[in-house]
């Protein structure tokens, strides 16, 4: 099976674009307790190193892990580093992650699956939020898009219900014992694998928190800052947020990630949707920004908006990530 | 204890214990092999009270003789003071509060006189301490025929205190006769003795290697070596949290490849609590993956110390540990981590070898079984862990495995009857072959 960089271009995922340049926002906020140049950024580069190139560029990081399980490909990651700041790791994120001496350094981890939930990624989240320094900042991403069925059995009798069917391909990839028992008379279908996703995993963060704080007086503490939401092809949820001590809380209070709009700090997912648009009408939004886009019977407030030939969906949509929104053009470089 | 009043006031309800059936009950948890272990941690700890140099064992003995008709166990340790047995040693469950000795074992208050039960009925306690000597015999089947009777007494003249003995002679002994009906038939049982060997010596291995003896029935222990591969290629991960009261240290990393001797092995006070664990005490097939052959040559070793040994967190009966204890729960979650540590090699070394990969070119496979030849006891490598840190080194440069290859696998089925014409016209008889040659015939005549 080819991998995802293999299927699509990383730059022309206008939505995950937009992610990526949110949370760098709300990243640039941890210099509260250090100055970013101090922190390590680990993710999966992939070839095009896309999350790579923005912090660096963006947050000023220079310490920085890719970790790469396709070792056959290797040239062409080597080849493709942009930076010489980026060190590659091949392997598995399982048994490459504990190396990595967590508890030295303040880390952000982008654990960018492209697969869909399963087993190995608990191990991921244990042992990062088991060893990880405080002040460290976790994101996870993964496919929740339903499952789809290919083949059925002739046989009447083993036929399944497309109910069961996504039933057992959760229980094959997470095992039975993970899955929440209220969630087990449950159609898997998107929707609902989002939430049983968010749950499981939220799960392992508080089971291994317990055991890291033990009877310690100094408690490390987990609040979750992202739920983002959105469909390139698949549908992919990312869930993170900071990890910190009681001797950090003042600095995280001042972090005020409150008052980034996209920040969600519970079950409910923020949703990015960037609308299909020219160029001509960018610019004519980007004019009428920032606004509440307020619409009153039957049209916006804004009477600059009320004379783009656009449907309000879009407007509304582009609105709230117009200062994310990815340019894309052709270009000869 | 149960007083006459109760026969006199209507309000007091009597809720002594019934001694035969405290008895009972007190012996039925136990196995007769463990009995005899906790005689043995009772007689470490006395000599540890008794040692200068808690790293230096050298001169120290334990005995322990299994006749037909009689178990002893004696020790050269620091003896039991009148007092001691008086106030605490003898008082069922009492000395749990009552802390005798640091970094002590034999710790739940109950051990000794729940193995007294478990042996015979006839005991014999014999005792020579700094400042005072006494004997001590209990007919286990008299006291119980006196149900307010909750005590013993020294035998009839050999009680002496504050005297000074010389301190080079003081020890304990413990004869018991009338054997119970499992002593008898597992002394006389070869492989109950061997068994028991191994396993005390398995448990003591780091104070055997410290120089004590442990003889049993008349075969002197050998301390088990524990190893780890640490050279310039291969370095163990390390992990230690050491307060003043306890600490604990931790050490991961490769041995011999050994089915048996795979897993973790954790001990408490120089203990050994579990030997090479492979189950999910220690999180295999549960928190990572079961334990199978690609892991034989995994070893991790956990040292819990606590000067209080109640803060220990193991089982009662010291057969295992004690899962819902937030240390352990703590520990156990680094020992998952030092774990993958090590997958990280052992994955690596499985997928080299993968995909008839050539052995020349098994260059990670060669440089780790080199290393293997020069693993060394463990007891050297944590005295020196400060060099050591949270992760695992081995060579990742030379992982080699196979390349993507560029063939192309064909599989398909044929007929019975023109396989065998074929088969019978080349000379060959492996199918794999037979397909090869097939292919390539028309690969050479007809394009």
């Amino acid at each position: 099976m080819s991998s995802s960089f293999e299927k699509i271009n990383y730059n022309l995922r206008p939505n995950k674009c937009i992610e990526r340049k949110m949370m760098c926002e709300a990243l640039y906020r941890l210099s509260f307790i250090e100055h970013l140049d101090k922190y390590r950024y680990i993710g999966f580069g992939s070839p095009y190193f896309a999350d790579f190139i923005l912090f660096h560029k963006n947050l000023g990081i220079t310490d920085l892990i890719s970790i790469e399980k396709e070792i056959s490909k290797k040239d062409r990651f080597q080849f493709n580093i942009p930076y010489s700041g980026i060190n590659m790791k091949y392997g598995e994120s399982s048994t490459i992650l504990p190396n990595l001496e967590l508890e030295q350094k303040k880390n952000i981890l982008w654990l960018d699956y492209d697969d869909k939930i399963s087993d190995t990624m608990f191990l991921d989240i244990d042992t990062f939020f088991f060893n990880t320094m405080a002040g460290s900042f976790f994101i996870l991403s993964v496919n929740v898009e339903e499952d789809f069925m290919t083949l059925n059995s002739d046989d009447k009798e083993d036929r399944m219900s497309i109910k069961e069917f996504r039933l057992n391909e959760l229980i094959n990839r997470v095992g039975k014992s993970r899955i929440p028992i209220e969630s087990m008379s449950l159609n898997m279908n998107t929707k609902n694998l989002i939430s049983v996703s968010y749950e499981m995993i939220n799960r392992q963060i508080v089971t291994t928190l317990i055991n890291r704080n033990g009877k310690s007086k100094s408690k490390i503490i987990y609040k979750q800052l992202f739920n983002f939401i959105y469909k390139d092809n698949a549908t992919i949820l990312t869930i993170g947020g900071i990890i910190f001590d009681n001797s950090q809380k003042t600095q995280v209070a001042k972090m005020a990630f409150d008052n980034l709009s996209f920040i969600q700090t519970g079950m409910e997912s923020y949703k990015i949707q960037s609308p299909n648009l020219t160029f001509r009408e960018i610019k004519a939004l980007d004019t009428a920004l920032p606004d509440s886009v307020e619409f009153e019977r039957g049209k916006f407030t804004n009477k600059k908006l009320q004379i783009i030939p656009l449907i309000p969906t879009d407007i509304k949509n582009y609105a709230k990530v117009y200062r994310y929104y990815p340019n894309f053009t052709e270009a000869n470089l | 204890m149960a007083k006459q009043h109760s026969e006199t006031d209507p309000n007091i309800v009597a809720a002594d214990p019934a001694k035969g059936f405290f008895v009972s009950m007190l012996i039925k948890d136990i196995t007769l092999r463990d009995a005899i272990g906790d005689l043995v941690d009772n007689a470490v700890d006395a000599i540890k009270a008794r040692a200068e140099d808690l790293t230096n064992l050298k001169g120290y003995k334990i005995e322990i003789k299994l006749g037909k008709s009689f178990f002893s166990i004696s020790d050269n340790g620091f003896g039991m003071e009148a007092n001691v047995a008086r106030e605490t040693a003898f008082n069922f469950g009492k000395s749990a509060s009552h802390k005798l000795i640091d970094k002590a074992i034999g710790q739940f208050g109950i051990g000794m006189k729940r193995a007294f039960f478990k042996l015979g009925s006839n005991i014999k306690v014999k005792s020579f301490a700094t400042t005072s000597q006494f004997e001590l015999s209990i007919d286990v089947l008299e006291w119980l025929k006196e149900p307010q009777k909750w005590k013993f007494e020294f035998d009839k003249g050999t009680l002496k205190e504050n005297i000074k003995n010389n301190s080079n002679n003081t020890g304990l002994e413990i004869h018991i006769s009338n054997l119970s009906f499992d002593s008898k038939t597992s002394f006389g049982d070869k492989t109950f003795i061997d068994t028991l060997q191994k396993e005390i010596s398995l448990e003591h291995m780091l104070n055997i290697n410290k120089g004590l003896i442990i003889k049993i029935d008349g075969y002197t222990l050998e301390s088990t070596e524990i190893t780890l591969v640490s050279d310039e290629n291969i370095k163990p991960t390390y992990w230690e949290k050491i307060l003043t009261e306890q600490s604990v240290k931790i050490l991961a990393g490769i041995s011999a490849k050994d089915a048996n001797e795979g897993g973790w092995y954790i001990f408490c006070n120089d203990r050994l609590i579990l030997a090479h664990n492979q189950g999910e005490e220690t999180g295999w097939g549960s928190e990572f993956a079961k334990y199978h052959s690609q892991f034989y040559r995994f070893r991790g070793y956990v040292f819990f110390e606590a000067i209080n040994s109640s803060n220990l967190p193991w089982n009662t009966t010291k057969t295992g540990m004690d899962l819902d204890s937030p240390y352990y729960k703590e520990v156990k979650g680094k020992m998952k981590t030092m774990t993958l540590q090590v997958f990280d090699l052992l994955n690596k070394l499985k997928e080299e070898k993968e995909k008839d990969n050539p052995e020349e070119n098994q260059t990670l496979n060669k440089a780790v079984t080199k290393s293997l030849k020069t693993a060394i006891p463990v007891i050297q490598i944590i005295d020196k862990a400060e060099v050591l840190n949270n992760k695992f080194h081995y060579p990742t440069i030379l992982f080699n495995p196979t390349k993507k290859s560029n063939s192309i696998k064909i599989s398909y089925q044929v007929s019975e009857e023109k396989y065998n014409a074929i088969e019978q016209r080349l000379g060959e008889s492996n199918p794999k072959e037979i397909g090869l040659k097939t292919f390539n015939y028309y690969y050479d005549n007809e394009l």
